[in-house]
């Protein structure tokens, strides 16, 4: 019990800190960022790229879920089938739904670019 | 960048080696380094790879370090340090031998080491003041790249030359003009999915973080997502040595007709 309430300690140390990191910095750097000037002409390639990740995106994260939950159902029901072949069964599961992820990470990284370069 | 305020783009949070990649990102060996090309492809993506260099290297003789000093010297009973690290060893080969069968124990050495080196690059990410390696597309490719030449080796050592082209032309011989692209081309994308699913997954997950700390301020909200991602940064390294080593097992047991299917 002692390990576990020191990992916990340890846990919000770590997290509340990256919070005061932020807190700190935006009091004394952030603001000198505020009066940059006036915002740019945004032309039409720009909208049509932030609507194009955004729809893009979307769309990718909603038909891997769909194939990732018919993978899933279909392991449920074999391990219910069958207990103890539930290893084996959990194992490739997994190595299938990382396989279905793959493809929604593709468009992710795609998106990232298209925001890189959307300005 | 972005509509809004102008104030909104805070940037990634520093880490123990912004300051050196601040001071050497204008002179000629930050340009002779080519951050710029991977700044135009996403944002802060130079900071990302310079970093993930310095924290890759450190890594490795961290590792290398921990792996000779525990083993130096004869223990008749191992000590803790000893003891531990034989426990991991023992569980990486169940995990080799559970993928690939038992003869999986000549490439434990590399699919083992794959799989801690990934695993620390990705948890590094989580510590504050430091950044995952393995959200820059250099280190990632890099494991990637050695994972395809190690199949490739292992597929001429275990056939032959003459027979890892044959396995390359299919199983019916007169079809090898069309199978040979296909299977070159699958070969050649190996590497590349390898690399891009490992990066994608670590730098999304970094870069969510990112911004739940920005939009947190003093409320730490990204904590449920620091502790899924410790999860998703074991299936990740998991999900690479687990893939690795079914390409090595495609290559090697080609004498049995096991061919399971191409994943790609």
């Amino acid at each position: 019990m002692r390990t576990l309430s020191m990992a916990l300690l340890v846990l919000t140390v770590v997290g509340l800190s990256s919070g005061l990191a932020y807190a700190f910095d935006q009091e004394t750097g952030g603001h000198a960022a505020q009066s940059k000037g006036a915002k740019p002409e945004h032309g039409a390639a720009f909208w049509v790229t932030i609507a194009a990740t955004g729809l893009s995106l979307a769309i990718a994260a909603g038909l891997g879920a769909l194939g990732q939950s018919k993978a899933n159902a279909a392991s449920v029901e074999a391990i219910a089938r069958q207990p103890e072949a539930g290893g084996r069964i959990f194992v490739s599961m997994i190595i299938g739904l990382a396989l279905i992820e793959t493809l929604v990470i593709y468009t992710l990284v795609i998106a990232f670019m298209m925001l890189g370069n959307v300005g | 960048m972005l509509p809004g305020g102008e104030a909104q783009e805070h940037g990634p949070p520093a880490s123990l080696f912004s300051g050196l990649y601040e001071s050497i990102k204008d002179t000629a060996v930050g340009r002779w380094f080519g951050f710029a090309e991977f700044d135009a492809a996403q944002p802060h993506s130079g900071m990302y790879q310079f970093e993930g260099m310095c924290f890759g290297i450190i890594v490795a003789l961290g590792l290398s370090l921990l792996a000779i000093f525990a083993t130096r010297g004869y223990q008749r009973v191992p000590g803790r340090l000893r003891n531990f690290l034989e426990m991991c060893v023992e569980a990486l080969r169940g995990l080799v031998r559970m993928l690939m069968g038992p003869d999986g124990d000549k490439h434990l050495p590399f699919l083992g080491t794959l799989f801690t080196y990934i695993l620390v690059m990705n948890l590094l990410g989580l510590i504050p003041l430091f950044r995952s390696p393995t959200m820059a597309l250099s280190i990632t490719g890099a494991l990637g790249l050695t994972t395809f030449f190690m199949v490739q080796y292992s597929g001429i050592k275990a056939n032959g030359i003459v027979g890892y082209v044959k396995h390359l032309m299919g199983p019916v011989v007169f079809l090898a003009p069309l199978m040979l692209p296909i299977e070159l081309l699958g070969e050649m994308i190996k590497p590349v999915s390898l690399s891009l699913r490992l990066k994608g997954n670590i730098g999304g997950e970094d870069i969510l973080i990112e911004k739940l700390i920005e939009m947190g301020g003093w409320i730490p909200i990204h904590i449920p997502i620091l502790l899924f991602a410790v999860f998703t940064s074991f299936l990740q390294a998991f999900i690479f040595t687990a893939l690795a080593s079914i390409y090595i097992q495609i290559v090697t047991s080609h004498g049995e007709e096991e061919h399971s299917p191409e994943h790609h």
